[in-house]
C-alpha cells in the first residue's frame, strides 16, 4: 500500500467524513444505513486515489458519489425503477423526510430547521443544505447537482427566501 | 423580523452541524476501508485487442493482400530498379521462366550497361548456379539450423588433439569455451584421408582431453586457462567449406581431391 495514497486518503477522511455522514443521515432512515453510505464513499475516493484518477475538487467528487449511493438505496429500498424516481423527482431525488428528521439526535431548533428545509420545493432543498449545512461553495454545489453556477445561485437565494418565510 | 428568522436559521445550521459520527465509528470505517483496499492492478489487454481494427487498417490489410494473392509482387519487380529489395524475386521469377526471352534480355542488358553493384548481383547469382550445379546438394535434414547456415569446418592437426579441449584464444585471451554439458559435442567426426569434421568451435587445444573435464568433479571454469593451451598452432590445414554438408558429402569432396575448389582454405587466413 502506497503510504503517499494512504496519507492524502486520511487527510481527506478526517476532514470530510463528517459531512458526508451528516448529508447522509439526514437523508435515509437508519444511523447503520447513513455510516454504511459513507463507507461506500469514502472507498469509491480510495480507488480513485489509487488508480490516479484525476480529482479536481475532492469535496464535490464525494458529495456526487453519497448522493448517487443514497439514490441506489432509495431505488432498492422502494424497489421502484430508477427512472421512475428520477421522472418524480426531476432528477434530483434525494429528500429529507419527515420522519428521519424525527429520528434525529438533534436539539429542536435544529430539527426545526430540517423540517422547514424540507418542505422546500426538492429544487432548493439541496443547494441550500449544501451551501448552509456544509459551506459548499457554489461552484461546488454547482458540480454536485450538474447545473450552472447561476441556476446553482438562483435556488440558493430564492430557497432561502421561502425558508425565511415559512419561519415568519 | 428578517435578522430574527435568520438568527434562528443560524442556530438551527449550527445544531445540525453537530451531527457526527463517534470516534469509534469513524475509526471502524477508516479501519474497513484500508483493510479491503487491494493493490490496484492494471486492466489486462485482450487477446482479441489485435483484431479490433478500424476501418482504414481493414482497408489497409485489403490492399496488401490483393497485391500479394494477385502477384502484384513480380509484377512490380519486373519494372523495378534492381537496386530495391524486391529485385530478387524478379530474379527468380527469370529462372522459373527461361523461355521469357524479354525478360532474359532485359537481364543481359542490364549486365553491359548499369552500375557495379547490378553486375555484382547477376555475377553472384552465376555463381550460385555453379555451386548448385558441381557441388552436392546441401541436406539440412541431417544437422542443425545453426549447423546448416555456418560453414562446415575441417581440418588437419600436427598431432592426434581430436580428444582434447578446444577453445577460442584472441589477443592473449581465451574468448571461448566450452561448458560441461555440451563438450561432449566437441569431440570430431574422423574423415577420410585423415581430416577431421570440426563440431564446435575453438582455435587451440587445451592439455585437458573431454574425458577429464567431463570425470572433473571441481570447479569445471578452473581448467580454462591459458596455462593449460598446449599448442597455439596446432593446424596444418582447415578448409571451410559449403554450410550443412553431411560427412558423406565432405568425404566424396576429400576423396575426389576437390578440396582446393570446393572449400576454402582458411589457414593462411587466420
Amino acid at each position: 500500500m502506497n503510504p503517499e495514497n494512504t496519507n492524502t486518503f486520511q487527510k481527506i477522511y478526517d476532514e470530510e467524513s463528517d459531512a458526508i455522514f451528516r448529508f447522509c443521515l439526514t437523508r435515509v432512515s437508519s444511523r447503520e444505513q447513513s455510516l454504511d453510505i459513507t463507507q461506500d464513499t469514502f472507498m469509491r475516493l480510495w480507488e480513485s486515489i489509487v488508480q490516479k484518477k484525476d480529482i479536481t475538487n475532492y469535496r464535490a467528487f464525494l458529495f456526487t458519489i453519497a448522493r448517487n449511493l443514497i439514490i441506489d438505496w432509495y431505488r432498492k429500498k422502494k424497489n421502484i425503477s430508477l427512472d421512475k424516481i428520477m421522472e418524480e423527482s426531476d432528477g434530483k431525488f434525494d429528500p429529507i423526510d419527515d420522519s428521519i428528521i424525527n429520528n434525529l439526535e438533534i436539539k429542536s431548533e435544529g430539527k426545526y430547521i430540517l423540517n422547514k428545509i424540507s418542505e422546500l420545493g426538492e429544487t432548493y432543498q439541496t443547494p441550500l443544505y449544501l451551501k448552509f449545512v456544509d459551506d459548499l461553495s457554489i461552484k461546488e454545489i454547482a458540480e454536485i447537482l450538474n447545473i450552472s453556477e447561476n441556476a446553482t445561485s438562483v435556488r440558493i437565494n430564492r430557497g432561502l427566501e421561502e425558508l425565511r418565510n415559512k419561519i415568519k | 423580523m428578517e435578522n430574527m428568522n435568520d438568527e434562528k436559521i443560524n442556530n438551527g445550521v449550527n445544531e445540525i452541524k453537530n451531527i457526527k459520527m463517534t470516534s469509534f465509528e469513524k475509526d471502524h470505517i477508516l479501519q474497513n476501508i484500508l483493510n479491503k483496499a487491494k493493490p490496484y492492478q492494471k486492466p489486462v489487454r485482450s487477446p482479441f485487442f489485435l483484431f479490433n481494427f478500424n476501418y482504414s487498417t481493414y482497408l489497409k490489410f485489403a490492399v496488401f493482400l490483393i497485391i500479394i494473392l494477385a502477384g502484384g509482387e513480380i509484377i512490380l519487380s519486373n519494372n523495378s530498379n534492381k537496386k530495391i529489395a524486391i529485385s530478387p524475386i524478379q530474379n527468380y521469377y527469370k529462372e522459373m521462366n527461361p523461355n521469357n526471352n524479354d525478360s532474359l534480355k532485359t537481364q543481359n542488358n542490364d549486365i553491359n550497361t548499369t552500375e557495379n553493384n547490378k553486375v555484382v548481383a547477376v555475377i553472384n547469382k552465376k555463381e550460385n548456379n555453379n555451386i548448385t550445379t558441381n557441388q552436392p546438394q546441401v541436406t539440412t535434414s541431417s544437422v542443425g539450423m545453426s549447423a546448416a547456415l555456418s560453414p562446415s569446418i575441417i581440418y588437419k592437426t600436427k598431432k592426434d588433439y581430436s580428444n582434447n579441449i578446444s577453445v577460442c584464444y584472441k589477443n592473449g585471451e581465451i574468448t571461448c569455451f566450452p561448458g560441461p554439458t555440451d563438450v561432449i559435442r566437441q569431440r570430431p567426426t574422423k574423415l577420410a584421408n585423415g581430416y577431421l569434421f570440426k563440431k564446435m568451435s575453438g582455435d587451440v587445444f587445451l592439455d585437458i582431453t573431454i574425458d577429464e573435464f567431463i570425470k572433473y568433479e571441481g570447479e569445471w571454469f578452473s581448467l580454462i586457462k591459458i596455462e593449460n593451451i598446449i599448442d597455439y598452432n596446432p593446424y596444418t590445414e582447415i578448409y571451410s567449406c559449403q554450410p550443412g554438408l553431411s560427412e558423406e558429402e565432405i568425404n566424396e569432396i576429400i576423396l575426389s581431391n576437390n578440396i582446393q575448389n570446393s572449400c576454402v582454405n582458411i589457414l593462411n587466413k587466420n
